[in-house]
């Protein structure tokens, strides 16, 4: 009876476990609360930017409609919606000629397409954050997707959204 | 005798004793470390540096979102590496060959792609012969990640150059 007893007495070592315990749970509650804090603060602002597709089939300019939604090929979280696209472009490119000189030229088969994005984000002193924590600045290479099609784009322009 | 075993067994060596000198170990092996870190970068020594990262062939539409005073962030760490002090702009080169000659020759890309040199500003250390930025070694042919508030890309490091004192 009384080895029990002695087995089963709350020593310091018990209680060093529980503080350390506690403190892990505390730790985690408040991990939680200030990324709660941040998301909260993160979509305060509407991004608007400005994307060019390049070098693609004509017959792709139909699937990318106004109000699908984008989606990183990285993750899978969505990074705004197509606002607006303008007219198709026939795609350029640069080619050598014979004497080595170099001049842009044009690939009637293939089409460039400048969209407007819009997506929910925040503007800090560090640039531009789409969702909060995704940096997008002018220049970004994206891997994407909407429901229809998947492509990669670079980013040409950055900015908040207008009031209208 | 039986007092003795009893004793014997209330100080037994058991899993949750041997899980805490882990942990004891695992912090004081954190803490050595860091410590040892530490006095190694103190030692290290300073200086100011002013290096170029050339972006080569980039559309004219982004020349103007890099500008003097953007504080510049690599990218795959995430640490601060300088001020921007000086942008140069001038059209794309590229080398091509000249079929009917053979020669290779330095031609100029339309007006529309430019070249861009940014010459950055940072206090650095030198660790082992090595210029280290916040953890980024910096050579001439580093291939940078980067960017500023407005601007994202990538390039290489053409140029370094220490700052003396009168010139700061």
């Amino acid at each position: 009876m009384n080895d029990t007893k002695s087995k089963m007495k709350f020593n310091i070592i018990d209680f060093i476990i529980i503080v350390i315990i506690i403190a892990v749970a505390v730790g985690i509650i408040m991990r939680g609360n200030i990324a709660d804090s941040i998301a909260e603060k993160a979509t305060g602002d509407i991004i608007e930017y400005t994307i060019r597709i390049e070098n693609i089939q004509k017959e792709s300019y139909d699937y990318l409609n106004e109000g699908d939604e984008l989606f990183s090929w990285v993750d899978d979280s969505s990074i705004g919606k197509i606002k607006s696209k303008q007219a198709p472009k026939i795609t350029e490119s640069y080619v050598s000629l014979a004497d080595g000189s170099v001049v842009k030229t044009a690939n009637p088969d293939r089409i460039d397409v400048v969209m407007t994005i819009e997506c929910p984000g925040r503007h800090t002193e560090e640039g531009y954050m789409l969702n909060g924590n995704a940096f997008i600045a002018a220049g970004k290479m994206i891997d994407a997707r909407t429901k229809n099609v998947t492509f990669s784009f670079q980013v040409e322009d950055v900015g908040l959204a207008s009031a209208d | 005798m039986s007092e003795k075993i009893k004793q014997k067994k209330k100080y037994r060596f058991n899993f949750v004793d041997f899980f805490i000198i882990l942990v004891i170990v695992a912090v004081l092996l954190v803490a050595g470390y860091f410590t040892v870190f530490n006095k190694s970068s103190v030692s290290s020594d300073k200086v100011d540096i002013e290096y170029v990262i050339e972006l080569k062939t980039i559309k004219d539409i982004f020349v103007d979102k890099i500008q003097e005073g953007n504080e510049v962030i690599e990218t795959v760490r995430s640490e601060n590496i300088g001020t921007v002090v000086d942008i140069a702009v001038e059209t794309a080169k590229t080398t091509t060959q000249n079929a009917a000659t053979g020669q290779l020759q330095e031609v100029s890309y339309p007006e529309e792609l430019k070249d861009i040199r940014i010459t950055i500003r940072k206090e650095v250390s030198v660790d082992d012969g090595i210029y280290m930025m916040n953890g980024v070694e910096l050579h001439v042919g580093s291939h940078i990640n980067f960017r500023v508030p407005n601007y994202v890309g990538s390039g290489y490091c053409v140029q370094i150059t220490e700052v003396k004192e009168a010139a700061k």
